[in-house]
């Protein structure tokens, strides 16, 4: 870390690496970590923030934790981190991307089973609140359906936030595994969701959020790779 | 002519991918009930990795994803108590029940017979909403207009008449009455009026 002037810049760096000051940062950067929170990072944890720390912490900035005047408390910090490893890399790297390899096909789907009357969603999905089959584009008893980025809710779960989250995790899975993707589950079993890992990650993130209302949404998560301990 | 073998093919191929992906990713949501009517705590565990803990004389309920279609197989679900004895395995196969508007996974400790608890309180409960948002936010149960919960705050209604069935009738509005999407679970003591727990949070406002 370099001071410079009366301020310090720092650089983001992929993976773990540590956060590395640079001089002459250009407008279009993202803000800077702050000193003071640094100090703080380096006194909790006993090590230097790294660019993902940092992202973390924007992120409890913008949503409040349980703690009085909404900070994050250590056990807010766990359940976030719970959430996070359940997701992995691989689909937390999906966040802000369209998917590829198939993804638009299946997302074509999707669009036509809902008519095309599509909302749109966070980060680049449509979603069509819906009815059961016939009068709607969902099959009967089912809540929930996605395909690519196009998610179909039951009309009657449009507040189901947890259940979003779930369905939103199938979205990344998506696009982590383009055309592969229904292959794959198939393989997990349809109806096996005791075998199922795309269900069995859904399932588990979904619990999360019931549990955990105040968790900022996933697609809020900017990953940078390299979360540390 | 080439040309219209190829969309042909294509067609058939993309109808083939619907065909046998037509329920990948496809959800039902079921009402999960715990009922633990002895007098030691106990862990139910559904698909091998989702875990609730109950306190004795308890009950929670939550909604969980299922498979959509009928497939006549039931939900694994095992039983521990407090000291890690196992209790009880089950398959349990959804029913519909009275207060509910999904299918019901009742999962009810013991299954029959002795109780040592109070008997459960039926037909009203009191609605617990925690806005975990900066803004404060009403609170409305089908057309009836509860009030307003401060920001990161909590505020219970009630008691109010109803059931689980009514905690899909709330809807929640923020300042500039836009709809909030929420979180919802119930944990209560048997004897005791059933507590809804309702929780929603926003982004804090731009400075």
């Amino acid at each position: 870390m370099i001071a410079t002037r009366n301020r310090v810049i720092f650089r983001a760096l992929p993976a773990s690496r540590p956060l590395v000051v640079r001089h002459d940062v250009g407008a279009s950067q993202p803000p800077t970590p702050d000193p003071d929170w640094v100090a703080d990072f380096r006194a909790t944890h006993g090590r230097d923030p790294n660019e993902q720390d940092w992202q973390d912490h924007l992120l409890s900035l913008r949503y409040p934790g349980t703690g009085p005047n909404g900070e994050w408390l250590e056990r807010d910090w766990q359940v976030y981190y719970r959430l996070v490893d359940l997701l992995g890399g691989d689909l937390l790297s999906q966040i802000g991307k369209p998917g590829g390899h198939g993804t638009g096909f299946y997302s074509g789907i999707g669009a036509f089973l809902a008519l095309w009357k599509l909302e749109p969603g966070p980060d680049g999905t449509r979603i069509a609140y819906v009815r059961n089959f016939p009068a709607g584009g969902i099959p009967p008893n089912t809540t929930g359906w996605t395909w690519g980025n196009t998610i179909l809710i039951l009309e009657g779960e449009r507040n189901n936030r947890p259940l979003l989250m779930h369905e939103y995790t199938h979205v990344l899975q998506y696009r982590h595994k383009g055309i592969g993707y229904v292959p794959n589950y198939l393989k997990g079993g349809l109806y096996n969701w005791d075998n199922n890992p795309y269900e069995q990650q859904g399932v588990e993130v979904q619990q999360i959020y019931e549990w955990n209302p105040w968790l900022p949404p996933i697609w809020e998560i900017v990953w940078v790779g390299g979360r540390s301990q | 002519m080439r040309a219209g073998k190829i969309a042909r093919g294509l067609a058939v191929a993309a109808l083939l991918i619907v065909a046998v992906g037509i329920l990948a990713a496809c959800d039902t949501t079921y009402d999960l009930v715990i009922e633990n009517h002895t007098d030691q705590r106990i862990a139910v565990t559904l698909y091998d990795s989702l875990v609730y803990e109950l306190q004795p004389c308890s009950v929670q309920i939550a909604s969980i994803a299922g498979p959509a279609t009928p497939s006549g197989k039931g939900f694994r679900v095992s039983v521990r108590g407090g000291d890690g004895t196992a209790l009880a395995q089950a398959e349990i196969q959804p029913q519909r029940l009275e207060g509910h508007t999904q299918p019901v996974i009742l999962v009810r400790i013991p299954q029959e017979g002795d109780d040592a608890c109070p008997a459960s309180v039926k037909g009203v409960f009191l609605l617990v909403v925690r806005n975990y948002s900066q803004s404060e936010a009403t609170i409305w149960l089908g057309d009836a207009r509860l009030g307003t919960v401060a920001p990161l705050d909590q505020t219970a209604f009630g008691p109010l008449p109803g059931t689980w069935a009514d905690v899909k009738r709330v809807k929640i509005l923020d300042a500039g009455n836009n709809p909030i999407s929420y979180s919802a679970r119930a944990e209560y003591n048997l004897g005791e009026i059933p507590r809804f727990f309702i929780g929603f949070t926003a982004p804090r406002p731009r400075q």
